[in-house]
């Protein structure tokens, strides 16, 4: 049986996503870059930490390495990007610029002429020609898979002076940017559906059986003689006409007493015991009967009796035969995975939503993201022990989706607080800073007088207790109008909106848009002085809202782009980029375009702490062994300081200037 | 009976296979596939016709040069296109003797080389699952089986009783290298299967046992069988197959045919011709 | 071409006669025509962005 290969895999366009740009990264398996480097240096990437959170801990000695390293260099907090969202702010790191110049303002972007959200990292394109024969679909012609951030990454600027880099699932670099660095993708790859993670969960509880929840299917099935039969779904079958979803059956056989069951599926088979999480299974979805497309993933057998109740995680691009592109050169991910064997490739791994919607308890879900900490650790000490030139980029998203889940814990003001639960994970925050200590000492070890160390966060955290609907708030103030009002709070995508009579829309979780004619389908106000005028006076309005309940102000800054942001791509930016408070964010309901009917609600979800807020609410981190001379340090300085180590001239786009 | 030469031909594979089995596999292949077309050569050399093959090979190599010289004239060719195929059929006829005797060895032969290059052995710490299948008429739910510790491996889950396929099982963790003895109490009654974990390169692996039968036997010729009043039918560790690494290449299977039969059967053939001149066997 | 008779309520087929009027349909079929197809059009499109939105909500920050 063959097995469609990436390119093949894309032509079909069965995936969100594009590609290739890349010329061909796949060809070579050997990484560029064999030049010693007098000079090194060492980044570790920790996603979310907070500098107040780890003043403290340092304070109270629980965090020995990065308190010697601030001894021993310098720690400041690190100014972060407008807005503080992961890819923005990666982005601003990868390039030295800010959005004006990399083009990623949101996680969500808009399609001004639909009135559509759409990815902001990555663009897919399917098989512009292709050709019936009976049922089936053949392409012709390629898709594509673009990454959608524009300037150049530091890697590339490296390469050009034949420096080598290793550059480990930095966010907002999928698919990789071209380069023959050794570069894997992170935040922002799709699972094999092409989404931002799917899990499945086949259970017989009645209770259960909630329909259309984000990030998750779940499935009723029923145990007859011992036995469950399912079906789990894959990509969309382009192969045929109507575009079926592909599926494997499996089997699943119990034990008529003892909590245990054998899962069955192609030519896999394995026992779990309650409680289990199997390894990593390939799964082979047949699109014809000579072509199948590969993923992997993890089962885990929550409960046998009263209920039997299966989680399967989203399936993930397997590593070792991707059919996207994931890493430079092709080689680099089959290499992992030859040594580690598979391993998470979905961009954010850890499974928030099945959290979220009670598939999985607290504990669950630290097991299943301690399966993406310790092979995070483990490739750790892999790339560390062949650093030996150039630049070791490494990065970690634990500390970033642990301080999503588990902030209600730390925060007895937070509406999801509860005691019982507080004293049992009260401590999952401040035990992912030690396991950093851990990694940062594993990196101080290898550090040499040669050797530039730089720890860094691209944000830190807030509390998320209430949240805004900016969208409602729109509408409310008069600049948004409803075709049915008594509808307000039942459609997304503003399916209920008047756009004739409506000024200003939100889509993504900081971006204001104001209904622009020509640009906007049904544009309604007038680009220039009319729109100027309009957009200050929303800005205005906004940071002057009180929560009606608390008396607090939701919004701290209301950005107008063209004030922050300076580069080719200002044009494309969102026209006001809104900057909550300590405590508030954007509600749950307004980045896909859902009119909820109040403005100001508790945040009740599990997704307790967060950090899209104005900038000066949660800064980074950033430690170095070197002394910093810059006062007040942000991500974008941070690019110019690794070219100045490495003797190269900083290119006029970047906008930051060298640290020390 | 059955048993008795079934251990004793399986010896002669340990025998031949001993010295070799410390080093890369694909030596011991090589070393079997020139015992086999040697074995295929004498089979040839005795059994068959050599001086009628002789001369219907010969009666082909002269029809086809008249064939060529006579290309132009229509009714030659014919005859000659003619006798072409006659003696063909003739030199079948002449080679089907020797593939007669050869076939019931060669399938014996093969049995044994599975447990040789089919299966992978358990690597420590490596799971996989032991299966009992029970004889018509007994339930697994009715059936008293206990599994004995060792310090070889580990029973990781409680037993898992699938009604409907007659079939126990559990999930085994390598933990110690060498064959260990799984050791089942059925009913009072003690039987063991081996497993295999980290072998040498180069070593037998048996993944099923079964019961005292003729055609049972042949065919998973093993391990000894168990005793025939046994309400067991077969034990099974399941082994992951073996890949035949050929310069970082794993050669694949072809149309359900294992990696290790595909290299046997073409080196086998190919050493045969090579050899045939030495041994001047005509074939 | 096959047809089908529809019954309708007495007051929307009034106010049916009424806008087809209005708006400039030639009788008060093409303008349930044109409605109809406009309807279903709008179901197909939504299918695929359904889809887009599943796609969209695996992200933890919206739901």
């Amino acid at each position: 049986m063959n097995h469609i290969d990436r390119r093949e895999f894309i032509k079909l366009g069965l995936a969100a996503g594009s590609l290739l740009t890349l010329g061909s990264p796949g060809l070579t398996t050997k990484a560029f870059g064999k030049r010693e480097t007098p000079q090194k240096v060492l980044i570790l990437g920790l996603d979310g930490m907070d500098p107040r959170l780890l003043q403290l801990w340092m304070k109270e000695g629980k965090l020995p390495y990065f308190q010697r390293l601030a001894r021993q260099g310098d720690f400041l907090p690190l100014r972060t990007s407008i807005p503080p969202q992961s890819p923005v702010a990666w982005s601003n790191f990868a390039t030295g610029t800010n959005p004006g110049g990399h083009a990623i303002f949101d996680f969500i972007h808009r399609d001004p002429e639909r009135y559509f959200p759409v990815f902001s990292a990555s663009e897919t394109t399917g098989a512009k020609k292709t050709v019936r024969v009976g049922k089936l679909i053949l392409p012709l012609s390629g898709g594509e898979v673009k990454n959608m951030r524009k300037g150049r990454a530091f890697w590339q600027i490296l390469e050009d002076h034949d420096i080598p880099a290793t550059v480990f699932k930095i966010p907002a670099n999928y698919p990789p940017s071209s380069t023959k660095q050794r570069t894997i993708s992170g935040m922002g790859t799709p699972d094999i559906l092409g989404s931002y993670g799917i899990f499945n969960y086949y259970t017989t509880e009645a209770k259960e059986l909630k329909e259309d929840i984000g990030g998750g299917r779940i499935h009723p099935v029923n145990v007859i003689a011992n036995r469950v039969e399912a079906k789990l779904l894959g990509p969309v079958n382009a192969f045929k006409k109507d575009r079926p979803e592909s599926a494997i059956e499996f089997k699943v056989f119990v034990d008529p007493v003892n909590p245990v069951a054998k899962i069955s599926f192609q030519d896999n088979e394995f026992i779990l015991k309650e409680g289990e999480w199997s390894s990593w299974k390939r799964i082979h979805f047949r699109m014809i009967p000579t072509q199948s497309v590969n993923g992997i993933c993890v089962f885990y057998l929550k409960q046998v009796r009263p209920n039997f109740k299966l989680y399967i995680s989203p399936i993930n691009i397997d590593p070792g035969r991707a059919v996207l592109p994931i890493s430079t050169p092709k080689g680099y991910s089959e290499e992992l995975e030859k040594r580690f064997g598979p391993f998470f490739t979905k961009g954010l791994p850890a499974d928030t939503k099945a959290l979220d919607n009670d598939v999985l308890d607290d504990g669950e879900f630290l097991e299943q993201d301690d399966l993406v900490l310790r092979e995070r650790l483990e490739m750790f000490d892999y790339e560390l022990a062949r650093f030996s030139s150039g630049l070791l980029f490494y990065y970690v998203s634990s500390t970033d989706q642990r301080q999503h889940m588990f902030w209600r814990f730390i925060d007895k003001e937070h509406p999801s607080y509860d005691p019982a639960l507080a004293k049992k994970y009260g401590n999952t925050i401040e035990n992912i800073y030690k396991e950093m200590d851990k990694l940062l000492a594993k990196a101080m070890e290898k550090v040499d007088k040669d050797t530039v160390l730089i720890v860094m966060s691209d944000h830190g955290f807030s509390p998320f207790r209430r949240s805004f609907n900016l969208n409602t708030w729109l509408k409310e103030s008069g600049y948004h109008t409803l075709i049915t009002p008594w509808k307000q709070g039942r459609e997304d995508l503003f399916m209920n909106t008047n756009w004739s009579r409506t000024k200003a829309y939100s889509f993504g979780l900081n971006s204001l848009y104001i209904n622009q004619k020509g640009r906007e389908a049904e544009g309604a106000v007038n680009p220039g002085p009319e729109k100027e005028a309009l957009v200050r006076e929303i800005a205005y309005k906004l940071e002057n809202f009180r929560d009606p309940k608390t008396g607090g102000r939701p919004v701290l800054r209301a950005f107008v782009a063209k004030d922050v942001y300076q580069g080719p791509y200002v044009e494309e930016a969102p026209d006001i980029i809104v900057g909550y408070n300590h405590g508030y964010r954007t509600s749950w309901a307004a980045p896909l375009g859902r009119i909820s009917k109040e403005i100001v609600e508790d945040n009740t979800e599990k997704w307790s702490g967060d950090h899209c807020m104005a900038p000066e609410v949660i800064p980074g981190i950033l430690l170095t062994n070197r002394k910093i001379k810059a006062k007040s340090p942000a991500l974008y300085d941070l690019t110019p300081t690794i070219l100045k180590i490495f003797g190269i001239e900083i290119p006029k786009e970047m906008v930051g200037k060298p640290i020390f | 009976m059955m048993w008795i030469f079934n251990s004793v031909f399986g010896k002669i594979f340990d025998f031949i296979f001993f010295l070799f089995r410390n080093m890369n596999p694909w030596i011991g292949m090589i070393l079997i596939s020139v015992l086999t077309a040697l074995l295929m050569l004498f089979v040839f050399r005795f059994t068959s016709n050599q001086e009628g093959i002789k001369r219907v090979k010969n009666k082909i190599k002269a029809h086809l040069l008249e064939l060529r010289l006579f290309k132009d004239s229509m009714s030659l060719s014919f005859k000659a296109q003619g006798n072409i195929l006659r003696y063909n059929l003739r030199y079948i006829s002449y080679s089907t003797k020797p593939m007669l005797v050869m076939i019931i060895p060669l399938i014996l032969i093969l049995i044994q080389l599975n447990f040789w290059f089919g299966y992978e052995a358990l690597t420590p710490g490596q799971e996989t699952i032991l299966k009992v299948k029970l004889e018509e008429g007994h339930n697994p739910l009715d059936i008293d089986v206990a599994l004995e510790p060792s310090s070889g491996f580990d029973i990781q889950t409680p037993p898992l009783r699938i009604e409907e396929g007659r079939e126990i099982n559990w999930r085994l963790q390598a933990r110690e290298k060498g064959v260990h003895d799984l050791t089942f109490i059925v009913n009072g009654q003690r039987l063991t299967k081996k497993v295999a974990v980290a072998q040498r390169p180069l070593s037998k692996i048996s993944p099923l046992k079964v019961k005292r039968n003729f055609i049972n036997e042949l065919i998973n010729p093993g391990e000894s069988p168990f005793p025939a009043d046994s309400p067991i039918k077969a034990i099974e560790v399941k082994y992951q197959a073996k890949n035949m690494n050929l310069f970082g290449w794993n050669i694949p299977w072809l149309l359900g045919i294992p990696p290790w039969l595909i290299v046997y059967f073409a080196l086998s053939i190919i050493l045969g011709f090579v050899l045939k001149g030495i041994f001047k066997v005509e074939i | 071409m096959g047809k089908a008779k529809i019954k309708l309520d007495k007051d929307l087929m009034d106010k049916v006669k009424k806008y087809s009027k209005m708006a400039g349909y030639s009788s008060p079929e093409e303008f349930i025509n044109h409605c109809l197809e406009k309807e279903i059009a709008k179901l197909e499109e939504s299918d695929s962005e359904e889809e887009i939105k599943k796609k969209l909500k695996g992200l933890g920050y919206i739901s």
